[in-house]
């Protein structure tokens, strides 16, 4: 878990560019991780998904289609 | 025609609506998943009885919060969740809506409706597990609950805010007596919540319909988590019904609930206890089975008059095996309630309906809700009956009887039937008056053993439409004076004196 701790995951749908690759490093710094593994998924359609530890910060298309689906 | 337009527009408005925090949520794995319990890796920062989201739109409640793990329970897509899914947690707890919108509904036990009438739109929504009034917001118990049987509201009366055990083997009218007392609240200004726990959905078909016919739906929701439910729902729905009764009792209105019943709830609370591996005690009922069921009743209550003064009157009914009172859960709830209607297959059978065995059934508190007329008249009534079944059992010996002997054994045997009362046929408290004071009169000795029944209908019929100024003078909260006394007596002498003419001039014509 530990270990874990310290890597963030982060899944984008698509190659992400270098400004997008910079917001993420500054984010993940910011809680202390110091390395950073990309997956790509276009299962997410769109926007990103940064895993730390058990924490999810999840800001892909898919979620937020997902909470409106819901609400309706 | 649907107005493709008007949806869109309606469509573009909710997704506005539509909130997206965009706040880190804590998640963990499903590491293990059977019989609807999963256990979750992660989750570091869930609370105890926190709402969880699995991936796949199911949701579960964290019920064991262990070293390495999370025990928690699905409400359902327990054949769907799979090995490694994800589990977000929501930080909110579980909540039932609430507001007059659920009057007249069916709902289940997260206020979605069951009964096809459309979305509910609920004013709010209510945390389903919430602590007890405190002391000193409670008031006494002053205002009677008019339930309609004669048996009841005379010797055990019931008052608004009390907790009243139902309690008997199967088939013994304990479903009866709880839907009759709902059908009584009509015009009473008593809102009605019954709520079903894992009974056969064909019974509380029938419940549904018998309410609707009544007219009872307009004051009243169902609650329900039939049988075929996920445990889960059957375990919460006690605690929504309850989460429903308090909206209305800390607007100050009157509330009438029903837990039918509570040793299946306690059964499904076992079934969940036993699957997460907690210890089971006696009868295999885990540690906290007596709270289960404490913290839930205790939230019935009189609030006092700088509350509100609204209450919750709980009507909870159990089930016991073979009249065996001293099994588990029912001494834990009769312990708990304010006294118990105790029903008797035995009664039952030989035609004694509702079955209630007036040696075994208390009210702790309702004494002091009754009427004055009521309390007045009935005082004696128990004693009487006593009486009557020690003469009874004695009689079976055989012995020559004197004729002041006799006289008791009619008067308490025309008394029984004086109680017996068929289903749905409700008195109001006049009409109970009436009926306890000829019962208990020298009139009742005229009154041929088997027609007391037959004589009592037609006496109030009777009494309705010729001598309505008897039913209309009488004032239950007031003592029942000498004079009104007399009157009744007059018109149930009239009434006798006028059917056993007719019989007579029948046998002539015959």
């Amino acid at each position: 878990m530990a270990e874990e701790k310290l890597v963030a995951k982060v899944v984008v749908s698509e190659k992400p560019d270098d400004s997008v690759l910079r917001m993420v490093a500054e984010f993940v710094k910011k809680r202390g991780c110091y390395k950073t593994e990309y997956t790509i998924d276009p299962d997410i359609i769109g926007g990103i998904v940064i895993r730390i530890g058990d924490k999810v910060y999840d800001g892909s298309l898919r979620s937020r289609l997902e909470t409106i689906r819901q609400s309706l | 025609m649907l107005d493709l337009n008007e949806i869109g527009k309606e469509l573009k408005e909710k997704i506005a609506k539509v909130k997206d925090d965009g706040k880190s949520r804590s998640t963990g794995k499903i590491v293990y998943s059977g019989d609807g319990i999963v256990k979750i890796a992660g989750l570091s920062d869930v609370k105890y009885n926190e709402l969880l989201d699995v991936r796949g739109g199911y949701h579960a409640l964290a019920l064991n919060l262990e070293h390495d793990s999370v025990g928690a329970v699905l409400f359902s897509g327990e054949d769907r969740v799979r090995f490694g899914d994800y589990v977000y947690s929501t930080g909110k707890t579980l909540e039932m809506k609430v507001g007059s919108a659920l009057l007249g509904r069916i709902v289940n036990p997260l206020g979605e409706p069951l009964d096809g009438l459309g979305e509910i739109a609920a004013e709010a929504s209510r945390p389903i597990e919430y602590p007890a009034p405190a002391i000193m917001d409670r008031g006494k118990v002053n205002k009677p609950l008019q339930t309609g049987i004669l048996a009841i509201d005379s010797m055990i009366p019931i008052g608004r805010g009390q907790r009243e055990l139902i309690i008997g083997d199967r088939q013994t009218g304990k479903t009866a007596i709880a839907v009759d007392t709902i059908l009584n609240q009509k015009g009473e200004n008593v809102i009605c919540i019954y709520v079903s726990i894992g009974q056969k959905a064909s019974s509380l078909a029938k419940i549904i319909n018998t309410l609707r016919q009544g007219g009872a739906m307009e004051y009243t929701c169902v609650v329900s988590a039939t049988a075929d439910d996920a445990v889960p729902l059957q375990y919460i729905a006690p605690y929504s019904g309850c989460a429903l009764a308090e909206h209305f009792m800390y607007q100050g209105k009157d509330v009438l609930i029903v837990y039918d019943d509570l040793s299946k709830h306690a059964v499904a609370y076992r079934a969940m206890s036993l699957l997460l591996k907690r210890p089971a005690g006696r009868e295999a009922y885990p540690g906290d089975v007596f709270y289960l069921h404490s913290r839930l009743l205790e939230r019935s209550a009189k609030l006092s008059e700088e509350k509100g003064g609204g209450s919750i009157t709980a009507l909870p009914i159990v089930e016991t095996l073979a009249g065996d009172i001293s099994a588990y859960i029912p001494t834990n709830v009769i312990s708990i309630t304010d006294g118990q209607i105790y029903l008797e297959s035995e009664l039952f059978n030989s035609g004694v309906r509702p079955a209630v065995n007036v040696g075994l059934s208390v009210s702790r508190v309702g004494g002091s809700a009754q009427r004055k007329a009521i309390r007045q008249i009935s005082g004696q009534l128990r004693i009487n009956l006593a009486q009557y079944r020690e003469l009874a059992i004695f009689m079976q010996f055989g012995s020559d009887l004197d004729s002041e002997t006799q006289k008791t054994l009619s008067r308490g045997a025309k008394l029984t039937d004086t109680l017996k009362q068929r289903q749905y046929l409700n008195y109001t408290v006049r009409e109970m008056i009436v009926l306890l004071t000829v019962a208990q009169s020298n009139v009742i000795d005229g009154v041929p053993a088997k027609k007391v029944g037959e004589y009592n209908e037609g006496l109030l019929d009777y009494i309705r439409v010729n001598r309505k100024e008897i039913l209309d003078g009488l004032d239950p909260d007031a003592g029942l004076s000498e004079e009104m006394k007399e009157k009744i007596l007059a018109a149930a002498q009239e009434y006798l004196n006028f059917v056993s003419d007719e019989e007579a001039e029948g046998e002539k014509n015959v």
